[in-house]
């Protein structure tokens, strides 16, 4: 599942696999980590973080202790992790839970060149559009699969197609700019 | 006297209904409107309504107060800090319906908030007072006049309001050019305050460190007085933090505080609990009497800690004419070091602008040593109509550096989401060298935060965000996947229990 979260103006798309029982795999910013989870109290959520890459199953987890609270206000959260806060807004996918779907990947308006990234790292499974072409607001660009899920890239407003950088079957990682476009 | 109606709200109320508990008395709480499901009346045996959520139509309405001691049945009234505590309005009151007042009489409270009046007391006792104008300048004093008295008393001076306190309707002047204004802005502020727009000049001291001396008195004539309390880090004349012992008093000058401090109680016939305040001057040890608190004080835990003596059970037990039996050499023999926070709903990184709202979740720090006197809870409104003060943090050690270590440790325990508090900027502030050194005065704080000129205090890296940004998918996650109908606005957590059980059984 991809989950868009955005914190302090920005939005990031965090990918999450669920591997069974309360583990997950978790990719932020192309950084992969995996997650054993325990609710055992009301508003916090206590994370263990193994490093994907050691080899050693009985490794030193590192500890994430989260108060967590919903504001009561469409998908934010209140989260207060070692002495800081934030104030999360998550964005639901379908019936998901959180803050109506925004615009993946685009920022809210279009002005001069606009650069549609990938929110993670994934495999190209379509590509919507060719150079030259006019697209509307929210038509989908480009379709990233990853962790079996497909996410469809939309235009955050009417445009041309300037550049398409990646072809179907690419692996990009996050951050890549896939499709460049022009208001 | 088996029952005690507790005057007050919030984190006070709390600790005396402890108290109360403590001596196997039996407390009445009094709530306005907004404070129906506040911690103090949770943890009280009996509450009363007394009115509307203003103050002024609630916790400050004497007859209400009276009111509602009379139908609980109540035999005393403790009136906490702030609200009532100096209005001798009140103690009368309680007199004349047959109820014990814990506190003083209300001839000593109305002689002490006059700030005029227990400066004379304090000279009459052979104390130093801070150079001054012996008389109040009420309203009809001319310009004339005021230029006269403040020529007299020397530049730099202080503005203050003869019924003043807490930092309200005081101006500071270092030149004659800025006296009028400062005088107009003193007296407005004292006049919608405190209802007394007289004012009078002090001299200000360059970098007085405040300590104070907190004084038991019963009814037999004993006074008592304990080590000093520092509380020289103050924003805008408000205490932040307050700490005992002082580095800055040796034994000898601590012999001499305290005896000066009975000696001015004793001028006045004090009773019950009081604090004498003091301006410190660190390089010569002259000291000067500032006011004396004819209450309890906010602070007072720190002295608790480092006494062993719980001044709130004093407090009722010498209300109910018992005598002192405390020793008074170990009183003045601080064992180890303790500090205290004033956590605030402000928000440090807003210029500390009150931050009212809704406590969404939240997580005091406990461990050895660690006292937290809370008064809110999580789901609870913080109102905007009350002090901001949410919550006293107090750690004890057997030394400041212990204590220091021990109260960074507990600030990073502390977890409050839903409303701003000061608990970042404590963090911050504790991690300072000159609070590590004890190398502070009453200009500190006000210093240091002018050249940090709102930068925040906050910490926030990228890591950082990357995990928040993780918790909250995570959390959506699990938020998504319980039963469809049962997706709603209220908060997940009962549903994410559930699911977790359900997880458990598979």
């Amino acid at each position: 599942m991809l989950i868009e979260v955005e914190i302090d103006g920005t939005v990031r798309a965090v990918s999450v696999e669920a591997l069974g029982g309360l583990r997950f795999r978790t990719t932020v910013d192309g950084m992969s980590h995996l997650v054993e989870l325990t609710e055992a109290e009301a508003s916090r959520l206590s994370l263990l973080v193994h490093d994907p890459s050691a080899v050693d199953e009985c490794a030193a987890r590192t500890t994430i202790d989260a108060l967590v609270a919903e504001t009561g206000r469409p998908g934010e959260l209140a989260i207060e992790m070692a002495g800081a806060t934030f104030q999360a807004r998550v964005f639901g996918h379908g019936r998901a839970w959180g803050a109506r779907r925004r615009v993946t990947g685009v920022e809210p308006a279009v002005a001069g060149t606009e650069q549609v990234r990938a929110p993670m790292p994934g495999k190209i499974a379509r590509v919507l559009v060719a150079p030259g072409e006019r697209v509307r607001s929210r038509q989908p660009l480009v379709v990233v699969e990853a962790m079996k899920m497909e996410n469809e890239l939309r235009a955050g407003a009417d445009a041309h197609v300037k550049d398409v950088l990646v072809t179907e079957g690419t692996l990009v990682e996050a951050g890549r700019v896939l499709v460049v476009l022009e208001g | 006297m088996n029952k005690i109606l507790i005057a007050n709200r919030g984190e006070i109320a709390v600790r005396i209904i402890r108290a109360c508990r403590d001596l196997g008395l039996s407390s009445v709480a009094v709530y306005s409107e907004c404070d129906r499901g506040a911690l103090h009346v949770r943890f009280a045996d009996e509450a009363v309504p007394i009115g509307p959520s203003p103050p002024s139509e609630s916790y400050l309405q004497v007859d209400a107060i009276v009111d509602a001691a009379r139908r609980s049945g109540a035999a005393a009234v403790h009136p906490g800090y702030g609200f009532l505590a100096e209005n001798a309005a009140l103690p009368r009151a309680c007199q004349e319906s047959g109820l014990v007042f814990i506190g003083p009489t209300p001839e000593a409270i109305e002689l002490m908030g006059s700030k005029t009046a227990a400066r004379r007391a304090a000279t009459e006792a052979g104390v130093t007072v801070v150079p001054g104008t012996s008389d109040p300048l009420g309203a009809a004093a001319s310009d004339a006049d005021l230029t006269a008295a403040a020529a007299a008393v020397g530049y730099p001076l202080l503005v203050k309001a003869v019924s003043g306190g807490g930092g309200k309707g005081m101006r500071a002047v270092s030149a004659p050019a800025d006296l009028p204004h400062a005088v107009r802005a003193a007296r407005s502020e004292a006049a919608s305050s405190f209802g007394d727009a007289a004012i009078y000049f002090e001299r200000r001291l360059t970098q007085p460190r405040h300590v104070e001396v907190q004084l038991l008195a019963d009814h037999h004539g004993t006074i008592l007085a304990f080590v000093e309390r520092e509380c020289s880090i103050q924003r805008r004349h408000q205490k932040v933090i307050e700490e005992s012992p002082s580095v800055a008093v040796s034994p000898a000058l601590r012999a001499r505080l305290a005896a000066a401090a009975v000696s001015v109680a004793a001028r006045v016939g004090y009773t019950n609990a009081g604090t004498i305040e003091f301006l410190l001057d660190d390089e010569t040890g002259a000291f000067f009497f500032l006011e004396m608190n004819t209450r309890l004080q906010v602070e007072h835990p720190v002295t608790e800690m480092v006494t062993g003596v719980d001044l709130v059970q004093w407090q009722i037990r010498i209300a109910r004419g018992e005598p002192l039996t405390l020793d008074p050499t170990r009183l003045l023999e601080p064992a180890g070091h303790a500090i205290e926070c004033r956590v605030y709903a402000e928000d440090p990184d807003n210029q500390f602008l009150p931050s009212p709202g809704r406590i969404l979740a939240m997580r005091t720090p406990a461990g050895p040593a660690v006292r937290d006197d809370t008064g809110v809870a999580a789901g609870l409104d913080v109102p905007m109509f009350y002090d901001p003060l949410i919550s006293k943090l107090i750690v004890w050690g057997a030394d400041r550096r212990q204590a220091t270590a021990r109260m960074t440790r507990a600030l990073r325990e502390y977890q409050v989401v839903g409303i701003k508090t000061t608990l970042p900027f404590f963090r911050w502030l504790l991690g300072r060298p000159e609070f590590a050194d004890g190398r502070f005065d009453t200009t500190f704080l006000d210093r240091v935060l002018q050249q940090r000129n709102g930068q925040p205090f906050e910490s926030r890296d990228e890591e950082g965000v990357r995990r928040a940004a993780m918790v909250a998918a995570l959390y959506a996650c699990r938020r998504s996947t319980g039963s469809s109908g049962d997706r709603g606005d209220r908060p997940g957590v009962g549903r994410w229990q559930r699911q977790a059980r359900v997880d458990g059984l598979r």
